[in-house]
């Protein structure tokens, strides 16, 4: 199949339909704020647990969320039935447009590609998990409080046969302008991963 | 209730019924995410207190014989990589990209389960518990200090006693969480309280098998501590101090009406004790 | 007239205070330095009568040490102001829905619990169990009878003298507001019940609360 420029507003428009359809009409809700005290909850007690090692803590958000991640792929795939995508490019507007939407219901913003574009930003505005949160001040350099999203990235990617890093560069929680997260695209994986294969 | 009634002109809803849609309406207008990112989020909580509990015996263990920092870069390094780049030989960004991306070795979450149903060391297992329903405790008084000030009009500050307390929990806190009410509630009137779920939402996923339930059973107990831990959460809110209240879970049989048979095969029934103290 | 306010917890330990000082011209009149001393323990004074209301309202908390808080007796009064479209999730606009719908935040407020040589104390107890204190200080002849000849008997006379005014309605909106926002600092997960609050966003916040409702310049 191939697609020409002059279709990709038209795709990109009816991705946004998409998951605001799905996110309208097939997706069970709950209150943000739950889900932010639940995320709290469970951080302030990973800070307790490491004795505030940050990278430690960071890493278990990670780990966490790629668990997540290789399953919530499967439900997305269904919920949505979309084709796998061809480039990154059309990968960055299902996640910021449909997964995003869909789960949080926010619409990150895509920027930053890369000169190859192999890799782009994701700018989140209204990040549901950090709503409330105001970071320790010893913290506050060295955590990634949603870290949790990185690992989610990274897991459902990975189930789609795209090997990516996803990492935080910029989060408001710790002073910048902004929060801002990186996908890379390492490579395409030509087989499929069984899950939970040692 | 006839459908014809015009309530507006005619029969004005009664205050109670007022209250009540307003709050729907308030609850209807508040910014929302998805069940199942969130229903996954408080699901994963469990193997990853597994995982959690292995890294600070093997932190401990390491930090004893002093051998900690190579020891657990050794333990990063995913198998069969294909770069092992030194970590000390990047620049800051690529480092932390590199720590969780490429060198991270994740356990799947149905691994990290079986190995807490299997786990022999009691220690071990206990602290895993209470770590689950510490944050199951932090919710319960975060969710109830925001559920009473947005005013919800099932708490009547007037007389609010025990069992009041033990409705609001089995309608309002559970609905917010599983968008059903516990199915059932017991009491002696004497501070025992019995909130029976037949269809525990988080665990609906699982299924028993017919060769070894009780093994599986086992594996589904953790996943209870968080709602149990939720509950004393709410009470400590309310003004019950947790050293007054006992939790404890159980699973229970569905009743055997024609309700369908989908989902998990047993219900779970949260024992609550409050022990009231004279003053 | 300044205002001292203040935050107490279960334990009767400061959480956060603030003094707001009325503005005359371009003067800023706090309190003068002698009274400023006094505020701490003026305040904890007012603590033994508000935990005594706290306790006739409420003899069968489960735990008055934790701060249980119900049965105030009397009927709330239903606001119908409710604002439904609004999905503004962020900072503080997202809470004011509630204080708006809120019935039960009537029962909160307790109004002028105590006074000290014409000074007054007004109060406000959250659900938890956090005490609002706020002193109401006088205007211009502070160096007078509340600041001057302080003995310990002629507290009645005083009092009656030069009594602050209070309006109700404009604390009672202040100190719910600034409920929000404790409300607010609560939900963060990494803020534990009777810790101080010491963030310069709380305080500024509280500030602006109390430039907007509490008219200081007389």
């Amino acid at each position: 199949m191939s697609r020409s420029r002059s279709s990709t507003t038209t795709q990109s428009r009816s991705l946004k339909v998409t998951g605001e359809e799905i996110w309208k009409n097939k997706t069970e809700k709950i209150n943000t704020e739950l889900f932010a005290l639940t995320y709290g909850a469970l951080v302030a007690q990973l800070f307790e647990d490491y004795d505030n090692d940050y990278s430690l803590i960071n890493e278990r958000l990670f780990s966490m969320g790629y668990n997540i991640g290789v399953r919530l792929i499967e439900d997305f795939l269904a919920r949505t039935a979309l084709p796998r995508c061809e480039d990154m490019v059309r990968t960055s507007e299902v996640i910021s447009k449909c997964a995003f939407k869909i789960f949080l219901n926010i619409t990150p913003h895509v920027t930053n590609w890369s000169n190859n574009k192999d890799s782009f930003s994701l700018i989140i505005e209204d990040n549901p998990l950090s709503e409330f949160v105001e970071l320790p001040m010893n913290a506050k350099k060295q955590i990634w409080y949603s870290n949790v999203l990185c690992g989610v990235l990274k897991g459902a990617l990975e189930m789609v046969q795209l090997d990516c890093d996803v990492w935080f560069v910029a989060d408001i929680l710790k002073g910048d302008p902004q929060t801002e997260l990186k996908i890379k695209l390492n490579k395409i994986l030509k087989d499929e991963i069984p899950i939970g294969d040692d | 209730m006839d459908p014809g009634r015009n309530y507006q002109a005619n029969h004005p809803l009664t205050e109670q019924e007022k209250k009540q849609q307003q709050f729907r309406l308030f609850q209807e207008s508040l910014p929302k995410v998805s069940q199942l990112a969130f229903q996954m989020l408080l699901n994963e909580i469990v193997p990853q207190a597994m995982a959690v509990e292995n890294e600070l015996n093997d932190l401990n263990s390491l930090e004893q014989t002093g051998d900690r920092t190579s020891a657990v870069e050794g333990e990063r390094k995913g198998e069969g990589e294909a770069e092992n780049i030194p970590i000390n030989d990047l620049s800051l960004q690529e480092k932390e990209v590199s720590s969780y991306n490429t060198n991270l070795k994740i356990q799947p979450s149905h691994k990290l389960i079986m190995e807490l149903a299997e786990l022999e060391d009691e220690e071990k297992y206990n602290n895993i518990l209470k770590r689950l329903r510490n944050i199951g405790f932090e919710m319960g008084k975060k969710m109830c200090e925001m559920l009473v000030f947005s005013n919800n009009p099932n708490l009547h500050f007037k007389e609010m006693d025990l069992l009041l307390i033990m409705k609001f929990i089995c309608r309002d806190v559970w609905k917010q969480l599983y968008e059903k009410p516990i199915d059932n509630l017991k009491t002696n009137h004497r501070g025992t309280f019995y909130l029976i779920d037949y269809n525990y939402k988080p665990i609906q996923a699982f299924s028993l098998s017919e060769e070894a339930p009780a093994k599986e059973l086992k594996m589904v107990e953790p996943f209870l501590e968080i709602p149990l831990g939720l509950i004393k959460g709410v009470l400590a809110s309310l003004g019950y101090s947790p050293e007054e209240v006992i939790c404890i879970s159980s699973f229970v049989d569905k009743p055997a009406d024609d309700r369908p048979k989908y989902g998990f095969p047993k219900g779970v029934s949260f024992h609550v004790q409050v022990n009231m103290k004279p003053k | 007239m300044p205002q001292y306010f203040a935050i107490i917890g279960t334990r009767d330990n400061p959480i956060y205070e603030a003094e707001f000082p009325s503005i005359s011209g371009k003067n800023s009149i706090g309190f003068p330095r002698d009274l400023k001393e006094l505020n701490p323990f003026i305040l904890h004074a007012a603590l033994d009568i508000i935990e005594d209301l706290q306790w006739q309202m409420n003899p069968n908390s489960g735990g008055v040490t934790t701060g249980g808080y119900f049965g105030t007796g009397g009927n709330s009064n239903s606001n119908s102001n409710l604002s439904v479209n609004n999905s503004n999730s962020s900072g503080v606009g997202f809470l004011r829905n509630r204080s708006n719908n809120n019935n039960n935040m009537e029962n909160c407020y307790l109004g002028k619990v105590d006074h000290f040589y014409g000074l007054s104390i007004t109060a406000y107890l959250t659900y938890g169990g956090m005490k609002f204190v706020m002193i109401h200080g006088t205007t211009g002849d502070l160096g007078g009878s509340a600041g001057g000849n302080i003995s310990g008997d002629d507290v009645g006379g005083n009092a009656s003298k030069s009594a602050v005014q209070i309006d109700d309605n404009a604390l009672k909106l202040f100190y719910q507001e600034v409920h929000e926002l404790y409300i607010k600092t609560l939900m963060n997960p990494f803020y534990r019940l009777n810790d101080p609050i010491t963030t310069p966003a709380f305080d500024k916040r509280v500030r602006a609360l109390a430039r907007k409702h509490i008219v200081t310049s007389k």
